[in-house]
C-alpha cells in the first residue's frame, strides 16, 4: 500500500514536471498570429544565407566567414537560421549592428566585461588571438546574415 | 487523522520545494522564447536540478518529516524519484540532440565548452549511481563501500549540475532567479553540515554501552545496549535504528536493525541480528563495555500506530521476526488483552528464533501461534510449505477485515502474503508491510 502511494507520488512529480515545463515552453512560444506565419512562411523559403549586392569576391569572403564561424563553435552559444543555440539569434544581426560593434561583441573588449558572465568573457577574449583578417571575414559573414 | 494531516503537509511542502523554480518561471517575468522545443527542454533540465535537492532531504532522515510515513518507505521513494529525475534529465539531453544537436557543441572536454562538459559528466555518474544501486549485490559492492561511494557520486551530479546551468545562464540571470538558485545550493549546503557534522555530534553525545551479547537460533545473535549517561531512547516497538559499532559518528558506517527488545524499557535495548554480511559477522565479536551510537528511532511498523485495532495478526519469515517480538513483547508487558495471531515461517525447527519464548507467550497474552516449516523432521506435526492463502484462510479470525496486519520476511514471501490476504478481502489499508534490504 505505501509503495504503491511511494510510486505514484514519484510519478505524480514527473508529469507535473512534464506538464508545467509544456506549460512554460508554449507561454514563452506563444501561437503566431496568421499574418506573422505567412511572412516567416515567404521568409523562411530565402536562402538561409543570401547575398544582397554583393560581386563575387566578396561571396568567396562570406564562405569563408561562414567556416570561421563554424570552426569556432559560435554555434553552441548562437544560431543562425534557427540551427544553433536559439537563446542567442544572429539572424540579421547586420541589421542591428554595425561592423564595429559586431567586432567588439566577438572579442569582448574589457568596457563589456560587465555585460556578460566571466565565463562568456574569458570566451570570447580567446577569440582575440585569433588571426585579425579572420575576425574581419567573420564580420562580413555575420553582416550578411538574413534568415 | 494527526498522520493524515502531517502527511499531506509535508508531501505539499515537497511538491512545493520541486516544482517551485518552475512555477517562479512560468509566473515570472518572460524571456524571449526560443522554441518550444528549446525551452521545453530547459524547463525539464531546471526542474530536475530542484527534484536533486529534494533526494538529498529524503535521506537526511528528519525524524519529523518522516514519522507519518515510515523511513524505509521514505527510502524507497527515493529511489523511485531518482529514476524519475534521470527520465527528465535524458528527455532534457534528448529533446536538445533531436531538434538542435548543433547547440550541443562538440564532446571532447578539450574544445567543447566546461559547462557543457559538467552537464554530460553530471549524466554519466547520475547513470553510474543508478546502476551501482539498483544492482549492487550483483556487482559485489560492499555496503559501507556503497555508501561512500552513493555519497561521492551524488555531490559530484549536483555539483556538476549546478556548473552546467550556472555556466549555461539560461533562467538566472534575473535577480529574483538568482536568489532562488542561491538559495537551493545554500539549503543543499546547510543539509550537507547538518548530516555530516551537526547529527553525529548529537549521536556522540548520547553513547550507549554494550552489555550483552547472547547468542540466538539459526546463526542470530541479540545485541543489548544500555544508555551511557543520558536516558537511552523512547521508541514504539518494530521501529528502527542505525547502528554504529567499532567507529565513530563521523565515520558513516551505519547499518539499520529493528528493535528486538519492548518499547517499554527504554533503559535496555536490544537488537536481534543475524549473520548475512561482512558487518553482521563481526557482532559475535564484540565485547561487552564497547560503545555503539544510534541514529534513530525510524519507521511506522508498530502496533503503537493502530490503537483503535481489535486485534493484531503478525506474518514472519526468519529473521522478520525482529521487530513482531518487540511488538510481542510490548503487548505483554503492556497487558494488552486483544487477541494476537503470529504465524511464522522457517526451513527447520531449528532456525526458529526465540521459539521458547514464543511458546511461552500463551501464558500472558491471548496468543494464537502457527509455527510453518518448509522443511521439517519427520516428527513435525505442524504446517509444512510455505505460507499461503489456504493457510491463512484456515487460521484468521472471521473478522479478518478489521484486525491490523503485519509483515516481515523476505520480499518473495511479503509480496506472496499481500496477494493472498487480498484474495481474502482484507483491505490493503490494515495490512503493514516493513521493507529493507533497499539496497
Amino acid at each position: 500500500m505505501r509503495e504503491l502511494w511511494a510510486r505514484n507520488i514519484a510519478f505524480l512529480t514527473g508529469v507535473l514536471v512534464i506538464v508545467l515545463a509544456m506549460i512554460f515552453a508554449i507561454r514563452q512560444n506563444p501561437p503566431e498570429s496568421p499574418a506573422t506565419m505567412v511572412e516567416e512562411t515567404v521568409s523562411s523559403s530565402l536562402p538561409v544565407v543570401t547575398l544582397s549586392k554583393a560581386d563575387k569576391e566578396k561571396q568567396a569572403l562570406i564562405a569563408a566567414g561562414r567556416g570561421i564561424f563554424e570552426m569556432l563553435k559560435c554555434m553552441s552559444c548562437h544560431s543562425i537560421a534557427d540551427k544553433g543555440n536559439p537563446r542567442y539569434p544572429l539572424d540579421r544581426v547586420g541589421e542591428r549592428r554595425t561592423a564595429e560593434e559586431i567586432r567588439q561583441w566577438i572579442i569582448a573588449p574589457t568596457e563589456l566585461k560587465d555585460q556578460l558572465s566571466d565565463w562568456v568573457f574569458k570566451t570570447k577574449q580567446t577569440y582575440g588571438n585569433q588571426p585579425s583578417e579572420d575576425i574581419d571575414t567573420l564580420v562580413i559573414y555575420l553582416q550578411n546574415l538574413e534568415k | 487523522m494527526k498522520t493524515i494531516t502531517s502527511a499531506i503537509l509535508w508531501v505539499s511542502i515537497y511538491l512545493m520545494l520541486v516544482l517551485a523554480p518552475l512555477l517562479i518561471l512560468i509566473f515570472g517575468e518572460i524571456p524571449p522564447g526560443s522554441g518550444f522545443w528549446w525551452d521545453f527542454s530547459m524547463a525539464l533540465g531546471f526542474s530536475s536540478m530542484a527534484i536533486m535537492s529534494a533526494l538529498f532531504f529524503l535521506t537526511a532522515r528528519f525524524r519529523r518529516a518522516s514519522a507519518p510515513f515510515g523511513i524505509d518507505i521514505i527510502y524507497y521513494f527515493h529511489r523511485y524519484l531518482a529514476l524519475m529525475v534521470f527520465v527528465l534529465i535524458i528527455l532534457h539531453f534528448l529533446i536538445i540532440r533531436i531538434s538542435n544537436v548543433d547547440a550541443l557543441g562538440v564532446i571532447n572536454p578539450l574544445h567543447a565548452p566546461w559547462y557543457m562538459t559538467a552537464g554530460r559528466a553530471s549524466l554519466m555518474l547520475f547513470a553510474l549511481i543508478i546502476i551501482t544501486s539498483l544492482w549492487r549485490k550483483q556487482l559485489h559492492i560492499h555496503y559501507d563501500e556503497w555508501r561512500m561511494l552513493h555519497i561521492g557520486l551524488a555531490i559530484g551530479i549536483f555539483l556538476l549540475a549546478l556548473g552546467h546551468i550556472e555556466g549555461a545562464g539560461y533562467y538566472i540571470d534575473a535577480p529574483a532567479k538568482r536568489w532562488l538558485w542561491s538559495g537551493y545550493t545554500l539549503f543543499w549546503l546547510l543539509l550537507i553540515l547538518y548530516i555530516r557534522l551537526i547529527k553525529p555530534w548529537k549521536m556522540s553525545r548520547q553513547p550507549y554501552r554494550v552489555v550483552e551479547v547472547r547468542q540466538e537460533r539459526c546463526h542470530s545473535w541479540t545485541l543489548a545496549l544500555e544508555p551511557k549517561g543520558h536516558a537511552g531512547m523512547h521508541f514504539e516497538p518494530g521501529q528502527f535504528v542505525w547502528l554504529t559499532l567499532r567507529e565513530s559518528p563521523w565515520h558513516i558506517k551505519e547499518h539499520p536493525f529493528s528493535f528486538s527488545s519492548s518499547a517499554t524499557h527504554q533503559d535496555r535495548l536490544e537488537l536481534t541480528i543475524k549473520e548475512l554480511g561482512d558487518f553482521t559477522q563481526t557482532i559475535k565479536e564484540i565485547q561487552i563495555g564497547e560503545i555503539a551510537y544510534l541514529d534513530g528511532p525510524y519507521g511506522s511498523f508498530s502496533t503503537d500506530r493502530y490503537p483503535e485495532a481489535p486485534g493484531f495478526i503478525f506474518i514472519a519469515g526468519g529473521v522478520g521476526v525482529g521487530p513482531i517480538i518487540s511488538m510481542l513483547r510490548t503487548l505483554k508487558d503492556r497487558h494488552d488483552n486483544r487477541p494476537v495471531w503470529f504465524i511464522y515461517a522457517n526451513h527447520s525447527w531449528e532456525d526458529v528464533i526465540f521459539a521458547e519464548e514464543l511458546q511461552a507467550l500463551n501464558e500472558r497474552l491471548d496468543f494464537h501461534l502457527i509455527h510453518v516449516l518448509s522443511n521439517p523432521s519427520e516428527e513435525w506435526d505442524g504446517e509444512e510449505g510455505r505460507i499461503n492463502q489456504d493457510l491463512l484462510n484456515k487460521y484468521l479470525p472471521t473478522n479478518r477485515r478489521e484486525q491490523e496486519y503485519f509483515i516481515c520476511g523476505p520480499v518473495p514471501m511479503r509480496g506472496a502474503v499481500e496477494q493472498a490476504l487480498h484474495n481474502l478481502h482484507v483491505p490493503l489499508k490494515r495490512v503493514h508491510a516493513e521493507l529493507f534490504d533497499l539496497v
